[in-house]
This record gives structure tokens, C-alpha cells and sequence, in this order.
């Protein structure tokens, strides 16, 4: 089984590479956010001390922490549209009748795509390190299990959207009722006080989004601390989609059953 | 002796459709079995039942004595031509085997790869992008990948279709004489030049088996021609 978990990370880790523009877009579009958006923003939004802050943060600091929860899930809805590609194209046939037990098969390929995810957050915050946006040294280390966590998370989100999908030209889809939703209903961009202010009936869905989580988990590792909430959060959703996606990709219970031919 | 697969009183349907209603199967092990049928018979839903991409609705599948609803180990077995390709774009002919070998366990193929990339006259060609080859080669490299792991059963669902007669012959030629080591063989086809005297044809219409017997039984090319003919006439 280790044989075919190695195989398929590296299948993925390739693929990866084989896809420089992959890489670039998912830099190009957090950077711009931060640079761009960031510079708008700060202008308009205050932000007072609120945890893990101990003083007063730059608008782009602010972000930093919800711009690579943003990476991790454009990796996993990549991750996902290339489920669908290659239920398309046939590839995933190999996959499903390899044989080992689907749901390993299913680990490897979520494990596999959180360790890309980290790789692009990695490069992202070098980036924003080299144009002053800093974290405290420690929280470089601390971030990577918690990136890693939440890849897991959003990778079995978008293995199971994967498995519910049934034609590529619907992906399109997931990126208006998923990915803008999940990003802007979160505290990527904002605290949640201000939204309980301003527009109460959003920051009660705010909370109930588990994006939020991920964002807060990596906030609080950037600054060596844990927020156990998020983390209970996070394991709780990671298990939940991944179990929703066993189910999506068995061929005795779920629609996948029909749609192999 | 156990058989190398066994359908038992499989039911299958999709949605309201039934594709297959009580359909039983055995494939003795060394047998060379074409499965034929017109478009639509069922036949690659018997692959995919095998392969273990699809679950019967009642009934049970069984590779190498095992349930494929309760074990993939029997699929360690089974080496698979699927109609369509399933090969990954993104790779090389090498990296696309080693892949397919990690999936199957074996931790040094190199040896094996290269012994087959030359057998099927891919060699040259190992660090070429998939992407790159045309129809025939990319079909050769399926049927390298399907003899990767040195299968007792080989399945292969309309295996020649792209290839020149030269090499869809040597193809023919090199299964028969698998089949002849104790191979087993379910062959999946339209074209009846690719079948010899002695081979175990089944006929498929409607989900169900309309006929059975060796090749030569059934009235060979021209029986069989004409008995396709009674099923399957295009209008156009």
C-alpha cells in the first residue's frame, strides 16, 4: 500500500510541475490581493488589537493569513477540477481500479494536494516577507502543520465536490456557489467584529463557515499560537468531507456508480 | 478449480434502464474468451463490473475466487485495456508506467518497463509526453501498462481499435499466445478477424448471452457476420 501512496504523490508532485502556469496563477492572484486590494483596503478599514495581535497591524498583515487559506483552496478546487478532468478523459479509471482500498487511494490524493497547497503558501509568504510583510520568525514553523490541516480540509471539500460534479463545463459552477462564497463569508478579509457591526445577519453565516476556521487556525500558527476552537473545527470538517467523499466514490451507493461509463 | 471470474446472477441497471438481468459468467483460468455484441449489448459494463468500477445491484462479481464488493485484492491479478484511454497527459511514457506499477505495488519496474516498451516497439519513446504520441502508440502504451504487472487476467476492451494491421495483428498474435501460458483473456471486440478457431465467443444482445461456443462452432467470421447482421442493421 506505502508503494501506491508513494506513486501517487509523485504522480501529483509532477503534475504540479508539469503545470507552471498552475503555480503562477495561484501566486499571481494572492499577490494581487495583497499589494492591490491590500492598498485600497488599509485606507478604509481600521483594525483595532484583537487576538493574536498584541499591537497594531498593517491592513496587509491582516490578510496575509486569509491569502494563504485562499491559496490552499484554489489548490484543492484545482485538485478537484483535475478529478473531474481525468474522470473525463478516462485517467481516473487507473486510479479507482488499482488494487488497493479506495479510500487510501482517496488519502493519498487529499495528502498529496495539501503538500502541494503548502508549497505555494510557502512561496507566498517568502514573497511578502521580501516586501516587509513579516510574521515573528517562529510562526514560519508553526503555520506549516496548520496549512497543512487545513489543505486536508479543503482537499476532501473538493474531492467530494468532485464526486457530485458530473461534467467539467459545470466546474464553473462551484467557483460562483463555493469558492467566492466560502472566501468573502470568511474573515479573510476582515475581522468578524466589524461585521457583527455593520451587518449581523452575514457574521452570524461567518461563523457557521468552516473557511473561517481555516483562516483563523493559520492566523493564530503565524503567531505561535493555537486556537483550539478552529482546530476542533478543522479535524471535525476534514473528517466529515472526507467520509462525504468515500461515500461520493463508491461505486455501490453514489451517482460515480453511473457515471464511469 | 477455481474459475478466474465469475459473474453470478448479476443484475444491473441504470437508473430505470436494466442493462444486465440475471447474467452469469465464468471464465476458466487460460481461457481466451471474445465477448461480442452490438453497441449497447452490455458488454463494457461486463469489463467495468469486473474491473470493479461498478457494483451489481444484486448478484455477485468474483476475480481469482475473491467478491469484488469486499476485496480489490483479486484486481492485483488483472491487467486492463479500457476502451477509451486512460492514460495521464500530463506524463511521460515511463513516468505513466511507473505510476501504473506504484499503483500495483511493484517496487522495481524499471527492468520490466524497459523489456516491454521494446516489445512493443516504444522504445526511444520513454521520456516522450503522452501528449505527444498518436493513437497507435498511445494504445501500445495501454497495452504495456495492462501487461505491466504480469496479470493472470487480462482484460481488454476493443484493444486494437487505432493501430495498423501490422501491429494489431502482433497484438492478436501475442495475447493468443499468453492465453496459451495460462493467461486468462476476456477480449472485447467488433472485428472477428481477430479471433482464432478454438476461442470461446460469447454473443451479447440486450444484457443477456445470446450464444456461446468456440469461434468455429458459432460458423466462424461468416456466422457470426450474419448473426450480427439479425441484430444490428443502422438505419441510415
Amino acid at each position: 500500500m506505502m508503494t501506491a501512496f508513494k506513486a501517487i504523490v509523485i504522480r501529483e508532485l509532477l503534475r504540479f510541475l508539469h503545470q507552471r502556469e498552475r503555480f503562477l496563477a495561484a501566486l499571481v492572484r494572492p499577490l494581487v490581493w495583497l499589494f492591490i486590494f491590500g492598498a485600497g483596503f488599509r485606507a478604509a478599514l481600521g483594525l483595532s488589537i484583537i487576538p493574536p495581535y498584541e499591537t497594531y497591524i498593517k491592513y496587509e498583515t491582516y490578510i496575509v493569513p486569509g491569502l494563504c487559506a485562499m491559496i490552499v483552496l484554489f489548490n484543492a478546487m484545482q485538485s478537484s477540477l483535475s478529478m473531474v478532468y481525468d474522470r473525463e478523459m478516462g485517467s481516473m479509471r487507473l486510479l479507482l481500479t488499482a488494487p488497493v482500498p479506495r479510500w487510501w487511494i482517496l488519502l493519498a490524493k487529499l495528502i498529496a494536494s495539501a503538500f502541494v497547497s503548502v508549497l505555494q503558501c510557502v512561496v507566498f509568504l517568502v514573497i511578502a516577507w521580501m516586501f516587509d510583510i513579516r510574521m515573528p520568525l517562529g510562526g514560519y514553523g508553526a503555520v506549516l502543520p496548520a496549512l497543512f490541516l487545513v489543505g486536508l480540509m479543503l482537499g476532501a471539500m473538493g474531492l467530494f465536490l468532485s464526486s457530485m460534479i458530473t461534467r467539467l463545463q459545470n466546474f464553473a459552477g462551484v467557483m460562483n456557489f463555493v469558492i467566492f462564497p466560502m472566501f468573502f463569508l470568511s474573515t479573510a478579509l476582515y475581522p468578524l467584529w466589524r461585521m457583527q457591526e455593520n451587518a449581523p445577519h452575514i457574521a452570524s453565516v461567518v461563523v457557521w463557515n468552516p473557511f473561517t476556521y481555516a483562516v483563523e487556525l493559520v492566523r493564530f500558527a503565524l503567531y505561535q499560537k493555537l486556537e483550539l476552537n478552529a482546530l476542533i473545527w478543522v479535524c471535525a470538517c476534514t473528517c466529515g468531507f472526507f467520509l462525504l467523499s468515500l461515500w461520493g466514490y463508491d461505486p455501490g451507493k453514489s451517482l460515480f456508480s453511473r457515471k464511469v461509463r | 478449480m477455481t474459475d478466474a471470474v465469475t459473474l453470478d446472477a448479476v443484475d444491473l441497471s441504470y437508473g430505470p434502464r436494466s442493462v444486465l438481468s440475471q447474467f452469469t459468467l465464468r471464465l476458466a483460468p487460460g481461457s481466451f474468451t471474445a465477448l461480442l455484441g452490438p453497441n449497447g449489448a452490455g458488454k463494457s459494463t461486463v469489463f467495468n463490473l469486473i474491473a470493479g468500477l461498478l457494483r451489481p445491484d444484486s448478484g455477485e462479481v468474483r476475480v481469482m475466487g475473491k467478491s469484488t464488493s469486499h476485496s480489490r485484492a483479486g484486481l492485483r491479478h488483472v491487467g486492463m485495456v479500457f476502451q477509451q484511454s486512460a492514460l495521464d497527459l500530463e506524463l511521460s511514457v515511463v513516468q505513466n508506467l511507473r505510476y501504473f506499477a506504484g499503483l500495483h505495488g511493484m517496487k522495481n519496474p524499471n527492468s520490466e518497463i524497459e523489456r516491454l516498451l521494446a516489445q512493443l516497439g516504444l522504445e526511444g519513446r520513454e521520456g516522450s509526453s503522452v501528449r505527444d504520441l498518436n493513437g497507435g502508440h498511445r494504445r501500445r502504451l495501454e497495452i504495456a501498462r495492462a501487461l505491466l504487472p504480469s496479470p493472470e487476467i487480462l482484460l481488454l476492451d476493443e484493444p486494437t481499435s487505432g493501430l495498423d494491421p501490422a501491429s494489431k495483428q502482433a497484438i492478436v498474435d501475442a495475447v493468443h499466445a499468453m492465453s496459451a501460458q495460462g493467461v486468462t483473456v476476456l477480449w472485447i471486440t467488433h472485428l472477428l478477424d481477430e479471433l482464432w478457431p478454438e476461442d470461446d465467443v460469447i454473443v451479447m444482445q440486450a444484457g443477456q448471452v445470446v450464444s456461446r461456443g468456440s469461434f468455429a462452432e458459432l460458423g466462424g467470421a461468416k456466422g457470426l457476420s450474419e448473426h450480427y447482421a439479425g441484430h444490428e442493421r443502422p438505419q441510415l
